[in-house]
Order: C-alpha cells, then sequence, then structure tokens
C-alpha cells in the first residue's frame, strides 16, 4: 500500500523509514552556476566507479544512496533532507542515475558510439518504473566528465533518438577549454526547434568537432530528478521537508545520487542527512 | 592547409547549428599532428569540419 495520508506519513517517518547520509568531499576546479557530479566524489557513499560500455543503473553499485527495498505493494519516498554545505548559494540537487556510459575521448573527432538505448532496457532495474512518464520527458540526459579533457574549446555534436523513433543531432555545444572531471553538461535543452515537443529516449553519438589536446574521459548519462535542498549560507544547516520535496516516490532499485549546482570554484563539503520513508 | 584570416563554412553534422561563414582565428597544431581551426568563439575545427569559401 501507498502512503496516503498525513498519519501514514508521520508513523513512517517515526517508525519506518531508511535513515539515508550523504557525506562527500569537495570537488575542486567547479565553476558557479554549473552542474557537478558528486558521483566521482568521497566519502559516503562510497566513490562510485567510471562506466565503460552502456549499462542500466541500480542500488547495488558503489556510489548508490543505499535504502531498504519494498515488497509492492509497499514503495518508497523521500520525506525529508537536512544538511549544509561549505559553499554559499549551492543546491544539492538528488537524482536517480537511471543508466550511464564512459570512455569517450577527447582527441577524436570521428562520431564516437554511445549506444544509451533506455528504450531498450526498461526491463531492466526496474527502469521502466523508475524513468517517469511513458513518452521519457521526465529524463534528464547529460555529458559527464570523469577526467579533464584537452584545452583547446571544441563544439560537441550529439545524436539522439526521441520518443516518436526519430532521429537528429542536437543543437552543437561550445565546450570550454578544459572540462573538468566532473562537470555535467545538460543535454535536454539542446533539442532544436525542429524537434520541438519531442523528449530524448536515445544517445546513439557524440562528435567533437575538433581534438581538445587531450583524451580525458567522458560518457552520457540519463537521469531522473526527484528533490533538491537549496543552501544559500555557508556552513549552516538547512532542511526541505516532505512538502518541500514535493514527496517523490522512490522506486525499488532506485541509484540515487547527487548533483551539485555551485556557487563557487569548488562543490565545497557536502554534509546532508535524510530519510526515505516507506509504505 | 588553411590560414589565419581565411572564411571558411563549417560542414555536416555541425553546420546545421552553424550556418554561414565564419573567419580562421587562430591555427593550433597539437603534439599528437592533428591541426585544429578555431573560428573565434566557436572553438576549433579540424580540417575534415571546414571548408574554405571559395
Amino acid at each position: 500500500m501507498t502512503i496516503t495520508t498525513v498519519d501514514g506519513l508521520v508513523s513512517a517517518m517515526g517508525n519506518n523509514s531508511s535513515r539515508i547520509v550523504i557525506d562527500k568531499a569537495s570537488i575542486a576546479n567547479a565553476a558557479a552556476g554549473q552542474f557537478h557530479s558528486l558521483w566521482r566524489a568521497t566519502g559516503q557513499p562510497g566513490q562510485g566507479a567510471i562506466p565503460g560500455a552502456a549499462v542500466s543503473c541500480d542500488n547495488t553499485l558503489l556510489g548508490a544512496i543505499q535504502f531498504t527495498q519494498q515488497t509492492a505493494p509497499a514503495t518508497s519516498y523521500l520525506g525529508i533532507l537536512e544538511g549544509l554545505c561549505a559553499n554559499a548559494g549551492s543546491t544539492l540537487e538528488v537524482h536517480d542515475r537511471l543508466a550511464h556510459m564512459g570512455g569517450l575521448n577527447g582527441t577524436l573527432t570521428t562520431a564516437q558510439t554511445v549506444g544509451l538505448d533506455l528504450n531498450a532496457i526498461l526491463a531492466s532495474d526496474n527502469l521502466d518504473a523508475r524513468k517517469g512518464d511513458a513518452n521519457f520527458s521526465d529524463v534528464q540526459w547529460w555529458l559527464e566528465w570523469y577526467t579533464d579533457t584537452g584545452g583547446t574549446a571544441v563544439t560537441a555534436t550529439v545524436n539522439v533518438t526521441y520518443n516518436d523513433g526519430t532521429s537528429g543531432n542536437l543543437t552543437g555545444i561550445s565546450l570550454a577549454a578544459t572540462r573538468r572531471a566532473s562537470f555535467m553538461q545538460p543535454l535536454n535543452n539542446l533539442i532544436p526547434a525542429a524537434d520541438s515537443g519531442k523528449y530524448i529516449r536515445d544517445v546513439n553519438t557524440v562528435t567533437l568537432s575538433a581534438t581538445t589536446g587531450a583524451a580525458g574521459s567522458f560518457g552520457v548519462t540519463a537521469t531522473r530528478y526527484r528533490a533538491a535542498l537549496y543552501k544559500p549560507l555557508a556552513n549552516v544547516r538547512f532542511t526541505a521537508d516532505w512538502a518541500g520535496l514535493g514527496l517523490p516516490e522512490i522506486p525499488n532499485e532506485s541509484c540515487l545520487f547527487c548533483i551539485q549546482l555551485a556557487g563557487a570554484t569548488s562543490t565545497g563539503i557536502v554534509r546532508t542527512t535524510g530519510k526515505i520513508v516507506h509504505g | 592547409m588553411l590560414e589565419v584570416g581565411q572564411l571558411v563554412r563549417v560542414l555536416p553534422p555541425f553546420a546545421e547549428s552553424f550556418p554561414g561563414e565564419y573567419e580562421i582565428t587562430e591555427v593550433i597544431h597539437h603534439e599528437d599532428g592533428q591541426i585544429a581551426y578555431v573560428l573565434g568563439e566557436l572553438g576549433g575545427f579540424a580540417p575534415i569540419y571546414v571548408e574554405a569559401v571559395a
């Protein structure tokens, strides 16, 4: 059964929840106003591995926030987050990491195969439920950096397949010199006007306009946003309760991890706790 | 071999995003032998992705 009353929520908060702890070291070389993955940040949960070929992600991966799996019809919700950051003006977003791939090379100018096709792996790791809307509109797509690429600014063109089965190139995105490890480049906002109203279900290839000068390592990641905690002041604990979070459902096998919208030139030490409630 | 100051067009798959003509502002010779033609704020483009404007 799902939680449908405030009484049920209060009971679950007190008696049927999984305590979560997010305690992550700061990542250097960030930039204010840009998204940075904490997947590779050390601390708790542990440092996630750099992916290879395209695969779905689940709660058992190192790097995922752990919570007790439920037996249907019981399910889980994010009930509260409270935490701080060493830097002011940062926002901690909690995402379900649906699938990822890595190993893209910053020196290749040919089309590099990505092959991250959510539609083809919906039967894996409860992805059909975790992805949200059937038209893939809840899925956010990113280029994610694992090690720095080189100092030459280049343009990336990403070829995708949309929810209606048609394929095309996203608008080219200029990548500044020396994209740093942990940087996350959102892709959804690059859907061109000609494909307005469509949603990405598959990333096929990434093509760089020139070598950046260093191979580095980057990849493509698909996530579903679940909630966020805004931390306007440094080293001050802020709280977002169930109403502020929107009580987002956390389906079984969700691979929860954090993305920091940085407010400074590092992500800052992040210390957050919370509860995933069950019922 | 193109030179700084030459006008070029950007070729597919980048042409849709960057139609028109651009001036080469810098030529970068990387250690691995690859060349990048820098088109101002657009950044670098490999020789296979640009053509000189006649």
